[in-house]
């Protein structure tokens, strides 16, 4: 009978025999291939890609970051006692001007919040928004991520999207911490955006509309009232932001929202400034 | 592995996926070979996963780690292949081997032959275990990261592989023994 030991010099032995190399033929065929075999790219890295226009960088920096700061921020001032740091001083020279139009469109689901009204004005150095026209939905499902670098840097972005397709979205300025909810399920974005370019030309504002479409807190799809496309250097055109990214929809699928939501550390005490606020809600 | 290759291949560099898969290539063919245990498979294999790496490159994020996310897109070609023709498999007849006189003993063409039976008997999770841990000498924990499993699956299926490949050995072994008694 044969030892562990030995079974394993055997086992050892017998897959050392017969080294063979890859025919040509067949590494040739791979090679042949390659033109026509685009390469699999994560949304974000499509922002990083040169040849996507500054334009459409902004436009979508600009969308990003005025929905999940409009949401991060309005459920931040919305808690009970006035809760939260005082609104930061806007920038004297913004880079991108955001219309005051933002509407929060509410889940469908029968045991979804209401919208309510967002009571407090917040401006920043790239967006604002007017609460008076600004809806939020309620979240049901604090979480929170730690600070990071997203929405300072725009090749930080990629931090935002990513997190967004996992967790909803989130953003507050100050720390920078992040925050989320499943409960949003379409978050529509309408407003002007102006650019370096347009101030020289002296063109007006360009209006659009961005809708970030959620499935169980992730993004499920991104619309764009506009026309355009990405091309990759290895040759693929991506239209993307025109429909549902079905690309962007098979990494969703993926992706394990359990195991996502458990990368998160759960701060409880947002749990408790929102159970605190719902409680005294009419 | 040059990770500068690696790079300009994740962003669409075809010379330097070229030079990266001449290497590769021969590797994930070898490993191919001894997972799937027949020439055609593996060429097929060898192919899909090289093409499998071409197109998912961009979202590898750590470079430096090229070499054992290549292993992880190969056992899933092999996965696929064994798929394809497990049907054409269950078609083929059979046919029992000569049985070794009883002069060879455990002589290294028997080991070799039961091996071989008693290797094609497993799964290909568990061939891969086998391959990537005594061909490839990894870690039991690079194992499991190469395949993207648990350290624990990793052991469980390398104990299963191997006592079936034991199994295989002892029971060539047995009328060898028996005729040694008699």
């Amino acid at each position: 009978m044969s030892s562990d030991r030995d079974t394993t010099r055997i086992v050892r032995s017998w897959l050392e025999d017969g080294r063979i190399a890859l025919p040509d033929r067949v590494l040739d065929s791979v090679l042949d291939q390659l033109p026509t075999t685009p390469q699999r790219r994560h949304l974000w890295q499509a922002w990083r890609n040169p040849i996507v226009s500054n334009t459409v960088k902004t436009a979508l920096a600009g969308a990003a970051a005025l929905a999940v700061a409009v949401i991060g921020i309005g459920l931040y001032f919305n808690q009970p006692g006035g809760i939260g740091p005082p609104a930061p001083t806007p920038s004297p020279e913004p880079t991108l001007t955001v219309a005051p139009t933002l509407l929060l469109t509410p889940a469908p689901t029968p045991e979804a919040a209401t919208p309510v009204q967002i009571a407090e004005a917040y401006i920043e150095a790239r967006n604002a928004y007017d609460p008076e026209r600004a809806k939020e939905l309620l979240a049901n499902n604090f979480f929170t991520t730690e600070p990071d670098e997203a929405f300072r840097d725009l090749d930080s972005l990629e931090l935002a999207f990513e997190r967004h397709r996992a967790f909803g979205f989130h953003y507050s300025d100050g720390d920078c911490r992040e925050r989320g909810s499943a409960a949003f399920t379409s978050v529509v974005c309408d407003y002007l955006w102006t650019t370096e370019t347009h101030r020289i030309s002296g063109q007006p504002p360009t209006p659009a509309r961005f809708t970030f479409n959620f499935s169980d807190g992730r993004i499920s799809g991104v619309f764009h009232d506009a026309s355009f496309a990405f091309y990759f250097e290895s040759g693929g055109w991506y239209h993307g932001f025109l429909a549902e990214h079905l690309e962007f929809r098979e990494l969703l699928d993926s992706i394990d929202p359990d195991e996502q939501r458990a990368a998160n550390e759960l701060l409880p005490e947002y749990f408790e400034l929102y159970e605190e606020w719902l409680s005294q809600q009419p | 592995m040059d990770t500068t290759l690696v790079v300009r291949a994740q962003k669409g560099d075809e010379q330097a996926f070229a030079s990266l898969a001449v290497p590769l290539g021969n590797r994930l063919h070898a490993l191919a070979h001894r997972i799937l245990r027949d020439i055609d498979l593996a060429e097929d294999a060898t192919q899909q996963a090289l093409l499998s790496v071409w197109r998912d490159l961009p979202q590898l994020r750590d470079p430096a780690r090229f070499e054992a996310w290549s292993y992880r897109l190969l056992v899933r070609a092999c996965y696929a292949e064994g798929r394809r023709t497990r049907r054409e498999v269950a078609n083929l007849i059979l046919l029992e081997a000569d049985e070794p006189s009883a002069g060879e003993g455990l002589s290294s063409v028997v080991d070799r032959d039961q091996l071989e039976r008693g290797f094609r008997r497993l799964s290909i999770d568990h061939r891969a275990v086998v391959v990537l841990h005594h061909y490839l000498d990894m870690t039991l924990d690079e194992v499991a990261q190469a395949l993207g499993v648990p350290i624990g699956t990793v052991r469980s299926r390398l104990h299963h592989a191997m006592r079936g490949l034991r199994a295989a050995l002892e029971a060539d072994a047995r009328p060898a023994a028996r005729e040694a008694a008699q």
